[in-house]
């Protein structure tokens, strides 16, 4: 899938998107990250949002159904690096204080 | 006043298309950024209502965007459907509860326009999203 990455480094499963989050595209990342869960040992999520061009609400549902979904594991998810687009998404629905979002991997790395 | 007509099927994929492809007209037509952002953000949560509630139980019908220039006060964007009608718009639109799923397009809608509105007109149910556009935002006129 050329909109999304998946890496697992040190028990944290990153989901790198690129492009556009939308109804278009949010079927098919759900169902490559739910398998991806299902293969994978991991502690934490990280969605990288450092290349997203685009994200409406269907984004918004997308993420934050995935945060319910990790929240109820015991796991914790965080949003790396949004985009200035993604920051302004979050701003208009008011959620920019509902994710953990990290400004970088060092972030990460302290935690 | 220019008026351009785009349609296609209701389905994710296409209607994202057809929403793209109006977003380049505005491209040749609005400068700002951000007003374009505005723009492309409200037209995909217009689609997106289309293709995921106006054919609800019957098969999906097709999606129309209008978009029409004001130069030099506005633009408006008509996203319009076939299907059979979409619940009386509410006097005030409220935002979802954070941990909501769904139920934040017309809420970021009615944020971004400067005028917005629905109504039925020829069989077609119409939503209708009108954005200002200061005299700096435009592309120069040649």
């Amino acid at each position: 899938m050329d909109s999304l990455r998946i890496e697992n480094k040190d028990n944290a499963l990153h989901l790198v998107f690129s492009g556009e989050i939308t109804l278009e595209i949010t079927t098919d990342l759900k169902k490559a990250i739910e398998k991806a869960m299902a293969d994978e040992t991991f502690d934490a999520l990280v969605a990288d949002l450092a290349q997203v061009t685009f994200m409406d609400s269907s984004g918004i549902g997308f993420l934050v159904a995935l945060n319910t979904k990790i929240m109820g594991t015991g796991k914790k998810m965080y949003l790396l690096s949004p985009s200035t687009q993604v920051r302004k998404t979050f701003e208009l629905v008011q959620l920019s204080n509902f994710f953990t979002i990290l400004d970088s991997e060092e972030d990460l790395l302290q935690l | 006043m220019t008026s351009f007509v785009l349609h296609t099927h209701a389905d994710p994929g296409p209607s994202r298309k057809l929403a793209r492809a109006a977003m380049s007209i505005l491209g040749e037509t609005v400068a700002d950024k951000d007003v374009l952002y505005n723009f492309d953000l409200a037209l995909s949560e217009a689609c997106a209502n289309v293709v995921r509630h106006a054919y609800e139980g019957m098969d999906q019908g097709d999606l129309e965007i209008t978009v029409t220039i004001h130069h030099p006060d506005f633009v408006t964007l008509e996203v319009a459907d076939w299907g059979p009608g979409f619940p009386t718009m509410p006097q005030d639109v409220k935002n979802a509860q954070p941990e909501a799923e769904g139920g934040r397009g017309l809420f970021i809608m009615s944020e971004l326009a400067d005028s917005f509105s629905t109504r039925k007109q020829d069989g077609k149910h119409i939503v209708s999203i009108t954005i200002n556009i200061g005299a700096s935002q435009w592309i120069p006129y040649e």
